[in-house]
């Protein structure tokens, strides 16, 4: 089904392979794109929602003064005013749009409030009392495990499970010469996008619904409130606006805007506004999930890698959500990139009483990485190896099983990253004896108080959504010829700042011979647009790359017929050539492409075609533990060097190398944007974010003042280095690039940490606080 | 629904007449960094947004003068106006690395030392100069001036010792000859970040170096106000200043300082770094 289109240097390409200027930098440049904030309707109405205050209780009574609310002109909404289903739809259908009976975590909506001000809005909160009677609440997962009296979610609160299985762990500790046990803890990590959550809806009456809003995935929405509103599919709408980031925090939460927004407008039939505050949006919407993980490593003197047993528990918050998903990344990448024969994953989402935690790049993956870098450092240390030498011993090569039993035969540039990495940092020169605990003291004695020191990790991502996911691996496009000779194309796939609409521009350049200045992509209208499945799992250069490829080549066949007929040369004696048409024997200049797209336009009008694309078939068997988890791999090698102050223990972050094999660079200056981008948010999750709950279950660090994410001042010199070991299944041999860059950054941090002051930590992020408190437990431990 | 009555009065007599007039009910203006953003979140002293009283269209309000024994800073100075300043650069090098980590530049080019003062956050980055200088500040009524030494003036966090119908006019930093100031704050990034714990000192060294004459040493973020680390000024001038002695004081200032936990830091972490930045300073001294 996957076949490597011939494509070998950049000299024959016109527009894969470079560095062409996005096409949405003008408009954002100069902030005249127009984000959700930015639109207005006549008569446009606001949302205010009345959300709980406890993280677990029963509703008893709702009193509603809708006398005074109708002389102030207020509407208000409860879960008894949704005319459909009250449940937000993503994997398990646990999630209400409205708390009817019982609210299970702190920032639920319970009622809505619609009024010509947002100031109005705000004011008829007071006409509203609801009485709640709290319950006891549970925060930490493996406390809400198998809970005696908390339910939250079913019986046990575990809401999903997946596991590895291979050999057999317990002979493979007994075979080992040392055996590395830890508990490590990660912090729930907020996406922090520029652009707040929001969405407008706009009624046609009691007929159809538009939704405008600020999203990943509008195909996700439509759904949503058309179950909420109890209408047919085709009578909603959804458009996306400019979208000021997501990182996965707008893969799921605006079902619930926009559904928020959407009941509001049913109710008082006029357009409705919905644009969360920082605040807001900080505490009731998802978050990266904290994560519990128990890690098991045994290893021989000689450095062979026996055996790996980990337990994750993810806290999933009030609600499933995309947990099921989540967690199924997390068991795929808790062993890493390696070979090893006995291993057993076991993994559960587990919900609390926390706001409901979601998809955030890396997706579960982050989680169980920081744990299983640490533990191959802390193994490779236990030993007396290298760091890097004992990972390249182990990883993943071209025919090696991975640890769930998938055979990978292409494609896998892990050692190319390390080495490049290694090469390029200057590694071996620069990595010193990790110290003493007496000998960091001893410099600081003299006045010496930084030490400096650089750390590693290697990663796989397993690209696209994987056996868990294959019900959306589809993709659909649509391209289509104008009457200038310009080109349009429509997918369903989302731009939000990854630069999607120009490496897909890219794509159908090439793919037709065109001008990349005369391709444009049609905005994001489910009533227009195919759906080309989400906008997540570093998936849309690949998934919509295909689906474009797919019609661009039926495009092509028509264009070529056209020029056959009208110059009376033979179709297959054709090609494309400079943007021009020419003849292959001859050699001769027939038209531009641009014309020749002219000329299927006058002939048969603005025709669009339809390009389809499945990804390729994923097994996963969780019964046995095994199977074939993901179509591709991409694979990264991230070296990080330090710089960290032994007494106060701040840690200063120096240099970030980041090898990422991606296949193909379809345009190495995204790519670069996204591994800067990605880096810098990893080096956020190791080193300073880190969401901060008060006893009671709220958000307690809900602005970007007291939640702190790196600054241009925090962010170091980052070196991207791109390594293309082609995929046949991706366009022109591309993965993906999404996510991985964040994905290791963590455990090269903490390990450069370890090798600067001799210190490891079990939780992140590294704030000056724990790296201080590690080496004074040290000191203590060793007496010195 | 962030819309306040807002009064622009043109010269100070004026000012003083409506804050005389409104007390309590009116809020004075001047950078706006922190007010705007408690007028937006309702938080503070009001339920509802307040009065405002504008102070930025009375141009003599802005000035920093050099007296024969002080410098003399006006309520509308903004933070780059002091970094910029030669007077202060001469006089108050410590308030200088104190201002340039403030916020941001945009937030420098706006916010005000004296919005600074009256916001009295324990954390705030140029109080434990001020501290450290034994600072004046001038509260005006429309008929009395009086000068109130720092300490009296700031009573808690976020609260300050003021009539109803008094504004701060001046904040007055004595010059100190001969001393060595310095200035060291632990945040959690370079910018825009908030106090975890810091510390100023004033210090003069007798002529052959061997004693500490004076020393004033303010610790910010681990009290509800700035707080003198009293007993280890009287340690540190009691006795030869020596390697020994910067070992004992900075045993003593951590003894001496009661920090809380709070969402920015921990009190086991911020008591101990009393004593490593208050022996990184005395250090320094030492080897100069």
């Amino acid at each position: 089904m996957f076949l490597v289109k011939e494509f070998s240097s950049e000299v024959d390409s016109m527009a894969v392979g470079k560095r062409l200027k996005r096409k949405d930098a003008d408009t954002k440049v100069t902030g005249e794109a127009p984000y959700a904030y930015d639109m207005s309707f006549a008569d446009e109405q606001y949302l205010a929602v009345i959300r709980s205050p406890y993280a677990h209780a029963r509703i008893v009574n709702i009193a509603i003064d809708y006398k005074i609310l109708e002389s102030l002109g207020v509407v208000a909404g409860t879960a008894k005013d949704i005319p459909g289903k009250n449940i937000l739809h993503v994997i398990l259908d646990d999630w209400p749009l409205l708390a009817e009976k019982v609210v299970r975590h702190v920032g639920e909506p319970v009622v809505i409030l619609v009024a010509a001000s947002l100031h109005l809005a705000e004011e008829a909160r007071k006409y509203v009392s609801i009485e709640y009677i709290e319950i006891p609440a549970v925060f930490d997962p493996v406390e809400a495990k198998d809970h005696p009296t908390i339910q939250i979610f079913e019986e046990n609160n575990v809401c999903s499970y997946w596991q590895q299985k291979n050999g057999d762990v317990e002979k493979g500790f007994a075979e080992s010469d040392i055996v590395i046990e830890n508990e490590y803890r990660t912090p729930a990590q907020e996406h922090a996008y520029i652009e707040t959550q929001g969405c407008i809806a706009v009624p046609q009456g009691h007929d159809s619904m538009t939704v405008y809003g600020s999203m990943q995935c509008p195909f996700y929405v439509q759904r949503c409130v058309a179950e909420i509103l109890g209408m047919e599919w085709s009578k909603v709408n959804i458009i996306q606006t400019t979208t000021g980031g997501a990182f996965g925090g707008k893969e799921d939460v605006p079902n619930q805007v926009g559904s928020l927004a959407a009941l509001g407008a049913w109710l008082v039939r006029k357009p409705v506004k919905f644009l969360l505050t920082r605040e807001e949006d900080i505490e009731t919407t998802s978050k990266r999930h904290p994560a519990v993980i128990r890690y098991k490593t045994g290893v021989t003197k000689q450095g062979e890698l026996k055996a790996i047993k980990v337990e994750v528990f993810l806290n999933t918050g009030a609600y499933a959500t995309l947990a099921p998903a989540v967690l199924y990344r997390a068991a795929m990448h808790a062993a890493g990139p390696y070979r090893c024969g006995n291993v057993d994953v076991q993994a559960y989402a587990v919900t609390t009483n926390l706001v409901p935690f979601g998809a955030f790049r890396g997706f579960g993956s982050p989680q169980v990485i920081f744990p299983g870098e640490e533990q191959m450092d802390r193994a490779a240390e236990s030993i007396g190896m290298d760091p890097s030498d004992f990972r390249e011993l182990h990883i993943l090569k071209v025919g090696d099983k991975t640890t769930f039993g998938q055979v990978i035969d292409q494609s896998v540039g892990l050692e190319q990253t390390l080495h490049k990495a290694r090469e390029q940092s200057g590694w071996y020169k620069k990595r010193k004896p990790t110290p003493t605990i007496a000998q960091v003291l001893e410099e600081q004695k003299k006045g010496k108080y930084r030490r400096k020191g650089i750390g590693i990790s290697t990663i796989f991502y397993g690209c696209f959504l994987g056996a868990a996911g294959k019900l959306m691996s589809r993709s659909g496009a649509y391209v289509q010829v104008e009457p200038d000779g310009s080109v349009r194309f429509a997918v369903g796939t989302t731009e939000m700042g990854q630069g999607m609409i120009t490496v897909l521009s890219q794509i159908v350049a090439e793919e037709l011979g065109i001008e990349y200045e005369k391709v444009y992509m049609t905005p994001v209208d489910t009533s227009r647009v195919p759906d080309s499945g989400p906008t997540v799992a570093s998936r849309a250069t690949i998934m919509s790359g295909r689906a474009l490829q797919d019609a661009c080549k039926q495009l092509r066949t028509l264009i070529y017929d056209k020029v056959a007929l009208k110059y009376e040369v033979d179709a297959t004696d054709i090609e494309i050539k400079e943007f021009q048409i020419q003849e292959i024997t001859t050699q001769k200049k027939l038209l531009s492409v641009s014309d020749a797209i002219k000329l299927v336009y006058q002939e048969r009008g603005q025709i669009a075609v339809a390009g389809w694309d499945v990804a390729p078939p994923t097994h996963y068997d969780n019964e046995k533990g095994q199977g074939d988890a993901y179509s591709a791999y991409a694979w990264c090698t991230n070296i990080v060097e330090v710089e960290v102050d032994s007494q106060i223990g701040t840690v200063d972050i120096l240099n970030i190398w980041a090898a990422h094999d991606v296949g193909k660079a379809i345009n190495p200056q995204t790519l670069e944007g996204q591994i800067e981008g990605g880096s810098l948010q990893g080096l956020g999750y190791g080193r300073y974010e880190e969401i901060i709950f008060t006893p009671e279950g709220r958000v307690l660090s809900n602005n970007l003042g007291t939640y702190l994410i790196p600054t241009t001042k925090e962010t170091p010199k980052i070196h991207s280095i791109i390594v293309e070991d082609p995929w046949s299944g991706g366009p022109y041999g591309a993965k993906g690039i999404g996510e991985q860059p964040l994905m290791g950054i963590a455990p090269a941090l903490t390990n450069a940490i370890a090798n600067a002051v001799g210190v490891r930590l079990n939780t992140i992020p590294a704030t000056p606080e724990r790296v201080w408190a590690a080496i004074q437990e040290k000191i203590e431990e060793e007496k010195v | 629904m962030y819309s306040n009555e807002i009064l622009s009065p043109t010269s100070l007599k004026e000012a003083l007449a409506i804050k005389d007039q409104y007390v309590n009910d009116i809020f004075p203006l001047a950078g706006g960094t922190d007010v705007l953003v408690m007028v937006r979140n309702k938080l503070g002293v009001w339920g509802e947004s307040p009065v405002l009283l504008n102070l930025n269209n009375i141009p003599k309000l802005n000035f920093i003068l050099e007296t024969d024994s002080n410098i003399e800073i006006g309520p509308l100075v903004t933070h780059t106006q002091l970094l910029e300043s030669p007077i202060i650069q001469k006089h108050v090098p410590a308030l200088i690395k104190a201002i340039s980590i403030i916020g941001s530049p945009q937030i420098r080019n706006l916010g005000t030392l004296t919005g600074n003062v009256c916001r009295a956050s324990p954390a705030a980055d140029t109080l434990a100069t001020l501290y450290a200088r034994d600072t004046q500040v001038q509260i005006q009524t429309v008929n009395n001036s009086k000068l109130v030494p720092i300490k009296e003036f700031i009573t808690g966090p976020g609260q300050i010792n003021i009539p109803e119908n008094g504004l701060v006019t001046k904040i007055v930093i004595p010059k100190l000859e001969g001393y060595f100031g310095d200035y060291i704050s632990l945040r959690q990034r370079y910018a825009l970040s908030i106090v975890v714990v810091s510390i100023a000192v004033e210090a003069l060294l007798s002529k052959d170096r061997s004693r500490m004459d004076d020393i004033r040493i303010s610790l910010g973020a681990v009290a509800p106000t700035i707080v003198r680390a009293t007993k280890t000024e009287i340690l540190l001038k009691s006795n030869a200043f020596t390697k020994n002695l910067i070992e004992k004081a900075e045993k003593m200032i951590i003894e001496e300082s009661r920090p809380i936990t709070d969402i920015r830091s921990n009190k086991r972490y911020r008591k101990a770094m009393t004593g490593v930045l208050l022996g990184r300073i005395l250090r320094e001294i030492l080897s100069h």
